[in-house]
């Protein structure tokens, strides 16, 4: 019960996946900015050879990395076709009545589909190699400076602990009552739509009765084993920062200053 | 119940509260949703955690939601459509805790007041979902393309359905389980 993944990890053994959390989440964080430097075939071109080496690296199948793009690739197509058809510049290739395909329109919508599909393939390539637990305990080791700002960086990252902690189990909980609800003639997933909706009532009261009953046995087995903030925890899953992680944000501060070179 | 052991009450419902709108967020309605945003119950549980327990924490755990939300599912084109879909969209449902439900009110009263704090916290989210439409679609489609009016539709296409979906639902909690939505 304890190993269902939710979310889009790919389990594997990859450098990628290796990595530690930290240094993947400051490399895509840079990267979803520094993308918008490039503005030519060069710099685009240096930006699409990164990401293609990020996913050999990666080492995950494509039908993965298709599924994080499918819900996209639609928004692509709309985009690319709007770009390619509406901006008005270079050359015309063709031209009749309404359609205008020039030279300019053509770039254009290809400079902005592959800056779309590079920034969703970057978010995807760490949500498919880092587990949603992983990137917590990245971002709260990040996020730790604001701690100096009173905000609660612990609170938020055990928020997202126990969170992602409890939604298998709950889940579990949910099929229970809803095969529960099902044996005293509830149907969930037939009927017309207002009968359906109401259907929801049965599986929600319950669920939310016992949610709230388990975040109250959570709070007082807490405070019986003596939780009192961040105040000397010691952590479960340590991180690691190592040579492939340095490499990495090498890579990326090195290509700001190749990337504002290169632009025209 | 000292104070500590109240926080430690208050930070554990929120992790609850959000791990149910995730499995919520599973049961998607289907329509032509096809990027970004569906008609869902995922809502629901940050409304009625705002409501139980005010803005504050209505808000923390809504910007949280958001963030996992993300993590499961990510779908990232710009910068500032991130924080406007993810983080900030769920955060801003949480104004729903700005109502308040006691125990003297009457039923109808209570009626009233989860359908102005549903359509509180999803107007507030109709406006982050447009600002990001507008935002990143703005920067992507060539000028002249009648960005306002997609973001404004599309969203309120799967945010209206929601709405209705959740004040509904939650208006039959009043008569069947109504301690759960009164301010603790």
């Amino acid at each position: 019960m304890m190993n269902i993944i939710i979310g889009q990890y790919v389990p594997g053994k990859s450098i990628l996946h290796h990595m530690d959390p930290r240094s993947k989440l400051l490399a895509v964080f840079a990267l979803i900015f520094i993308v918008f430097l490039a503005n030519n075939w060069v710099t685009y071109g240096v930006i699409v050879i990164l990401t293609l080496v990020a996913i050999v690296l990666s080492r995950v199948r494509l039908r993965f990395i298709y599924k994080g793009l499918k819900p996209i690739l639609l928004v692509i197509i709309i985009t690319f076709v709007l770009n390619a058809f509406f901006t008005k510049s270079g050359e015309a290739i063709f031209d009749y009545g309404w359609f205008h395909l020039t030279t300019g329109g053509l770039q254009q919508a290809a400079f902005i589909s592959v800056r779309l599909l590079v920034i969703v393939i970057m978010t995807t390539l760490l949500t498919l190699t880092t587990t949603p637990i992983d990137i917590t305990d990245g971002l709260e080791n990040l996020l730790r400076p604001f701690k100096k700002l009173r905000f609660p960086v612990h609170e938020f990252a055990l928020m997202m602990s126990i969170a992602l902690r409890f939604i298998p189990t709950l889940m579990e909980e949910t099929e229970k009552i809803m095969k529960a609800q099902t044996a005293r003639g509830v149907e969930f997933s037939s009927g017309p739509l207002t009968q359906r909706i109401k259907a929801i009532l049965p599986l929600l009261v319950p669920l939310f009765i016992s949610a709230f009953k388990r975040a109250e046995d959570l709070a007082m087995a807490m405070e019986a084993r003596g939780y009192r903030g961040d105040i000397g925890r010691t952590k479960l899953r340590l991180l690691k920062w190592g040579l492939k992680d340095s490499l990495l944000l090498l890579v990326v501060i090195v290509l700001i200053p190749v990337l504002v070179l290169l632009r025209g | 119940m000292n104070t500590q052991t109240n926080k430690v009450l208050l930070l554990t419902e929120a992790a609850i509260m959000i791990a149910l709108s995730v499995i919520l967020s599973f049961m998607k309605f289907s329509g032509p949703w096809l990027y970004g945003g569906s008609v869902s119950f995922e809502m629901l549980p940050i409304v009625l955690f705002a409501l139980r327990r005010g803005l504050l924490w209505g808000a923390i755990s809504g910007a949280v939601y958001g963030i996992i939300d993300c993590l499961i599912d990510p779908w990232v084109v710009h910068p500032v459509q991130f924080l406007l879909d993810y983080p900030v969209a769920f955060l801003v449902v949480g104004f729903a805790g700005l109502f308040k439900i006691t125990k003297a009110q009457s039923n109808m009263k209570k009626v009233w007041i989860i359908i102005s704090a549903t359509a509180l916290g999803s107007f507030l989210r109709l406006v982050s979902h447009f600002l990001s439409g507008v935002i990143w679609f703005g920067s992507d489609a060539p000028k002249g393309t009648p960005v306002a009016v997609y973001s404004f539709l599309y969203s309120l296409g799967y945010i209206l359905p929601s709405f209705i979906l959740i004040a509904f639902v939650l208006s039959l909690f009043v008569k069947s389980a109504p301690q759960l939505l009164e301010r603790k």
